[in-house]
């Protein structure tokens, strides 16, 4: 199998894209797919995934396709975002959300592990109300609860380290 | 663009995300819908910390709902009393710390307390720290890591002691990790010399205990063993329990005191076979037969030492040191003593034959307490061409890190530099020619040029004496005091001042170049070199020799010392000629 040989997909709606094999293969799904089946020629449909949702995975997977330690990406959650991801995390909540779920379907950690740390990000230093005001969730506890809720987990209840 | 939101996403995901957020983000979280709540929740009691103070009704009754969720807690007297009470279910719980300093008081608890009530009028008064821990432990039947500390933590009310009772609760087909912190002497306590007298008595005591001790389950999955007495003394018959971990690998010990000293390599040795790694990171005085017969215990070989610098190594300690040396894979040793001035070192380093980790002083250590792993390259040189010995250091392929100092190099340019004057070289003294300098450090780069798997390098320590401006003035006449070391920086900031008085530093250039002309190509073979660390050796490192290592070792991703290095380099032209 060349280095160089090239793979076709089709996003949900039905959009043929055609990526290198180098760059298919930082899907794990993909990956672990062409070396059981092999290359039969054939599109590999993904249907969970959308066409412009592909277009930013595959921009990822170009633009780190020489990095050695892609697959050994760590888990530190201190970790800096590099520039470049950091811009590329730029996107509506919604296109955020679509990139987690194409990452996790197509098994790509490193981009699992940038799109989350992201929202992290968004949700770190917030209170509770302004969590729900940024990503748009109903408090549906009622007061009562919300009291002892507050109660258990507020300031001062405990100490948790 | 699309319509996905973040509540829409499948829990494994949130959890996914949560996992990222620090414990108050997601104390936060929890707050946020109920969803969140019933999802997070659980990882956020997984690991408790609780310590007693307002509120705590509040947060017991937190703690009571949610404690089948808990996998690590760390308790005071007060949870300890209040879980035993209450017959919480612990059986899911993995690690427990347990750190009991004071006797609860019941009384002033059931008027604060109303759950410590039944304490006052059933269990009371004999009801005491050490019970509520023996009935706390009947309870935790899958735990994985135990640490039982503080001063009340041992004894029973009455002060008698409470320790075999309590580690017969302990679950022993689970427990693989095992932290007891003695935080108070044992009654009758026993300096040295009274202990001398009183030996005899010891030893049918700890006999005893043993026979006691026996008979009761083994902790089968019981691996690793921490004892932190605080050089407090403790009754040898304690470590009798010993006879029931036949399975330990690990030994952690922290200030043990001489009477812990003699009876443990005995115990260790006859009922733990499989010990090979002992973590001792400090000490005191020792007598060096306890030393030595510690040295002695592990039955199977050490394959990893870490010993305290508080541990001065007489030569007979370094002799068993050696006997046992051809298992070690891993040294970690602070201090060598005076050891160190004969070289004996070196009889180390060529018979260590499986030794992958040596590691002297920690990096960035400021205050040097004795001495770290040292080679004197020049005296070592000598004897391996002069007295046809074969002084070829076993540590090869698999060495991956190694921290030496290389000192006693001759340096054919500079030896000292100050103000720009010139010093009295040591080398001249011994009347090298500048070809045979090559030779040494050559020979040494041989050696570790055969390190192929090395990924750690670190090179001697900063190489910077304070003298007195005085002393210096005294026509060259100059005198080396090891008074203080410092980063490299920090000495070429002084250096570049050149002021005048005040206590200057002299750079004491006896190690290692790093040079191409020094040999520098003899370490080609150092593949998986990932950092090299040469702080005070690498003063040679030019434009030249950083390609040459870029392009030698692929793996390398940092050289500690660089900063410095164009100033260094420049020595030939500023410095002492």
């Amino acid at each position: 199998m060349s280095a160089h040989s090239q793979i076709l997909l089709t996003s949900s709606e039905g959009t043929e894209f055609i990526i290198d094999r180098d760059i298919a293969d930082k899907s794990m799904l993909l990956k672990c797919m062409l070396e059981d089946i092999g290359e039969i020629g054939q599109a590999v449909p993904l249907p969970n995934v959308s066409g412009p949702i592909l277009t930013k995975v595959i921009e990822y997977c170009t633009h780190h396709r020489d990095d050695p330690n892609f697959l050994s990406a760590n888990d530190d959650v201190a970790a800096e975002i590099d520039e470049w991801d950091l811009e590329y995390c730029k996107v509506d909540q919604g296109t955020l959300y679509e990139l987690i779920l194409a990452a996790n379907y197509l098994d790509i950690k490193p981009l699992m592990d940038l799109t989350c740390k992201t929202v992290a990000n968004m949700i770190k230093a917030k209170s509770p109300e302004e969590i729900r005001k940024t990503f748009n969730i109903t408090n549906d506890f009622t007061p009562e609860e919300e009291d002892q809720v507050r109660r258990e987990n507020g300031k001062g209840s405990r100490r948790l380290s | 663009m699309s319509e996905t939101i973040l509540t829409s996403l499948p829990p494994e995901i949130i959890q996914l995300i949560a996992h990222r957020l620090s414990r108050h983000s997601l104390a936060q979280c929890v707050r946020v819908c109920l969803a969140w709540h019933a999802l997070l929740e659980p990882t956020l009691w997984q690991t408790v910390q609780f310590k007693t103070q307002h509120h705590f009704l509040n947060a017991l009754a937190a703690l009571t709902r949610n404690i089948h969720h808990v996998r690590q807690l760390t308790a005071d007297s007060e949870l300890v009393y209040y879980i035993t009470l209450h017959l919480a279910p612990l059986n899911k719980l993995r690690s427990l710390d347990l750190n009991l300093d004071e006797e609860v008081a019941p009384f002033a608890i059931a008027l604060a307390s109303p759950w410590a009530a039944p304490l006052w009028n059933t269990a009371a008064p004999r009801f005491g720290n050490s019970q509520a821990v023996t009935r706390l432990l009947t309870g935790c039947t899958n735990l994985h890591s135990l640490s039982l500390g503080g001063r009340s933590c041992f004894k029973h009310v009455d002060g008698t002691d409470a320790f075999q009772e309590i580690m017969g609760s302990c679950i022993t087909t689970s427990l693989e990790h095992l932290t007891l912190a003695f935080r108070v002497e044992d009654t009758n306590p026993c300096f040295q010399r009274i202990f001398e007298n009183l030996g005899g008595n010891h030893d049918q005591e700890f006999a005893l205990a043993v026979e006691q001790q026996r008979p009761l389950m083994p902790f089968v999955a019981l691996r690793n063993l921490v004892v932190r007495s605080g050089n407090h003394h403790i009754l040898p018959s304690k470590l009798a329990f010993l006879v029931r971990c036949p399975n330990l690998v690990r030994i952690e010990l922290d200030f043990p005191e001489n009477c812990i000293l003699e009876y443990l390599p005995r115990a260790l040795q006859e009922f733990c076979p499989n010990l090979v790694e002992m973590f001792w990171d400090s000490g005191c005085d020792y007598k060096e037969e306890y030393v030595v017969a510690m040295l002695r215990s592990s039955r199977s070989g050490w394959k990893a030492l870490t010993l305290p610098y508080q541990l001065e190594f007489a030569p007979l300690c370094f002799n068993v040191l050696l006997e046992c040396v051809a298992t070690l894979e891993e040294l970690n040793m602070a201090n060598w003593g005076d050891v160190v001035q004969h070289n004996l070192f070196l009889d180390l380093v060529c018979s260590a034959r499986n030794l992958r980790r040596l590691r002297g002083q920690e990096d960035g250590e400021r205050l040097i307490i004795g001495s770290g792993v040292e080679v004197h390259a020049y005296n070592a040189f000598k004897e391996h061409i002069e007295s046809g010995r074969d002084r070829t250091w076993a540590l090869g392929p698999s060495m991956m890190y190694l921290q030496m100092e290389i000192v006693g190099v001759p340096r054919p340019d500079v030896v000292c530099r100050d103000n720009g004057k010139p010093l009295k070289a040591w080398m001249m003294e011994e009347g090298l020619d500048s070809i045979r300098c090559h030779d040494v450090q050559r020979w040494i780069y041989e050696q570790l040029g055969r390190m192929n798997g090395l990924e750690e390098l670190l090179l001697g320590k900063v190489d910077v004496n304070r003298v007195d401006l005085d002393y210096y003035n005294q026509d060259g006449f100059f005198l080396l005091k090891s008074t203080s070391t410092m980063d490299i920086e920090d000495a070429l900031e002084s250096g570049e001042s050149e002021s005048h008085g005040g206590p200057h530093r002299l750079m004491n250039y006896q190690s290692l170049e790093f040079s191409l002309e020094s040999g520098l190509e003899v370490l080609k073979g150092l593949k998986e070199l990932r950092v090299l660390n040469v702080k005070s050796t690498a003063h040679r490192i030019g434009v030249e020799e950083l390609d040459w290592m870029h392009t030698n070792w692929p793996k390398l991703k940092e050289i500690r010392g660089l900063v410095t290095e164009r100033k260094w380099a420049g020595d030939g032209e500023n410095g002492a000629k």
